[in-house]
């Protein structure tokens, strides 16, 4: 069973990940915004079928992966919580678009099948440049930064207040649940329906007061919304050379559809 | 020194809070609020620290009242500890929550840091700079909310049940890193061993009305006045806090 003292689901893993010192966690957070913003306008810029132009991007979460110790299964789970509304969104070109592209062996793919797997490409790889943002970079340093390149306060407030009472309900859910399962008879029951509804409001009242009591504790520690704006830090040339390294490769592979030269060569060969 | 003059405060269902108090509070004196449960020791800190609106009276940290215009300074002088230290550690390492306050008074990184230094150093929870507060122990997360509050450099330090939820050993950290603090300070607690040994004064609350104010010695030892205010008396304590 979960314990009450269990750390929040997900969100202090992504903060206690973003306290790191790994050779990502060392690059200027500016220029560790703009390349996250960068990949998500590329990735963005691609039409909804190009499931397959896309591919290259995910050298970017791997690579991240890979040399600064994020759990692929934190990442994972994260990610999860965003494919319903992909599928959500892509499932309706499987009925408007039935034309068959081409065959993968007996199996026939249509425009709409690549148009959902392209969407669903395209969401996992954009929540996954913002996880990995926030696994590198701590959430505080990353609004102060917003703040500094003068995005309006009043987003960068509501930002910072919905992550704080993310967490709040997180943890709120977690009691309530251990409480509900340590007397409904069974660890492995889940909710009953009679009770669901008792027990969401019951957890949105509760996130609610301790939001409030969140939110008081902020402001007498002098939190407005002006808030905290970074202070200048230089940018050194290895951060100048970060930026040009994943933009620009970024750009080339948006431009160059690799996969397709890939293709053509193995064929030329064959 | 905090002066407070006919406060009264109400909730918005029309249900009183607290009615009419007055008292003051000289410069690093010590002062215990007690009531049963809702007496309004809770209602009273947070009115004080300009959290709930005031229906009447007053409330003056070295002269300044709480204003709308003149609210971000009078926050400044006055801390509050909240009940559940988990309400006030929100950031993901306690520097950063001890940092958040000073940041937000728009002190420099460096300095900042420097005051979240000698906060850390002042209650000896140095070590636990780089932790999570979600994985402190309670008397831990006690000790970085009060931390705080503290690098706020408040005039006055309002608690509430600072030993809720602290064993012993964790409540004796806490006493004596309270009363090494020079602050004025107002504590709310059910913890009448702790209060008289820490406090010399205090303030008896019931039923939203402030009911006695005087020595810890006299109201504590008073079995008919405490059983009215839905307290048990307790032996006088000398001023002595059993560490």
């Amino acid at each position: 069973m979960r314990s009450l003292k269990t750390p929040s689901i997900e969100t202090p893993s992504i903060e206690t990940l973003s306290m790191g010192d790994s050779p990502l966690h060392r690059v200027h957070p500016g220029v560790k915004m703009v390349c996250a913003l960068a990949l998500i306008v590329l990735t963005l810029s691609f039409s909804r079928t190009s499931f397959a132009a896309m591919l290259p991007f995910l050298l970017y979460p791997s690579v991240a992966i890979g040399i600064n110790d994020i759990p692929a299964s934190l990442l994972v789970k994260r990610l999860l919580v965003a494919l319903p509304f992909a599928v959500f969104a892509g499932i309706t070109n499987l009925v408007s678009d039935r034309e068959v592209l081409f065959r993968l062996g007996a199996v026939p793919v249509t425009g709409g099948m690549s148009a959902c797997a392209g969407i669903m490409l395209r969401t996992l790889l954009c929540v996954s440049y913002a996880l990995i943002l926030m696994a590198v970079t701590p959430f505080p340093e990353i609004t102060a930064r917003m703040r500094a390149i003068h995005i309006p306060a009043i987003f960068v407030q509501v930002l910072e207040t919905t992550y704080r009472y993310t967490g709040t309900l997180a943890d709120e859910a977690r009691a309530l649940a251990t409480a509900y399962r340590l007397r409904a008879g069974s660890d492995d029951a889940g909710v009953r329906l009679a009770h669901a509804g008792s027990l969401v409001g019951g957890l949105f009242l509760r996130s609610a007061d301790r939001a409030d009591r969140v939110w008081a504790a902020m402001r007498l520690r002098g939190y407005d919304l002006r808030g905290v704006r970074a202070e200048p830090k230089p940018i050194s040339l290895r951060d100048w050379i970060f930026l040009a390294a994943v933009c620009g490769s970024g750009a080339l592979m948006r431009i160059v559809d690799i996969p397709a030269l890939f293709a053509a060569g193995i064929a030329r060969f064959s | 020194m905090l002066t407070v003059s006919g406060l009264t405060v109400e909730y918005p269902d029309g249900g009183r809070g607290v009615a009419g108090v007055s008292f003051s509070i000289t410069d690093g004196e010590s002062v215990a609020l007690v009531g049963g449960n809702g007496a309004g020791k809770t209602t009273l800190l947070l009115a004080l620290a300009g959290v709930l609106a005031v229906k009447a009276g007053t409330a003056a940290v070295n002269g300044l009242s709480y204003s709308h215009k003149d609210r971000a300074e009078y926050r400044r002088l006055i801390g509050l500890v909240f009940q559940n230290p988990d309400d006030m550690l929100f950031m993901p390492r306690v520097l950063d929550d001890i940092m958040f306050g000073p940041r937000n008074l728009g002190m420099t990184e460096r300095d900042a840091r420097c005051r979240a230094d000698e906060v850390m150093d002042e209650l000896g929870i140095s070590h636990l700079a780089y932790r999570s507060p979600m994985k402190l122990s309670g008397g831990e997360k006690r000790m970085a909310g009060l931390a705080a509050v503290l690098a706020m450099r408040p005039s006055v330090l309002l608690l509430d049940e600072p030993t809720a939820f602290l064993d012993p050993r964790a409540r004796r950290a806490l006493i004596r890193a309270l009363a090494r603090l020079p602050q004025s300070k107002l504590i709310a607690t059910h913890d009448l061993a702790f209060a008289g040994g820490l406090c010399g004064r205090a303030l008896l609350l019931s039923d939203g009305r402030l009911r006695a104010d005087g020595s810890c010695a006299e109201l504590f030892g008073d079995g008919s006045l405490m059983d009215e205010c839905g307290l048990e008396a307790v032996p006088h304590t000398n001023g002595e806090v059993s560490l």
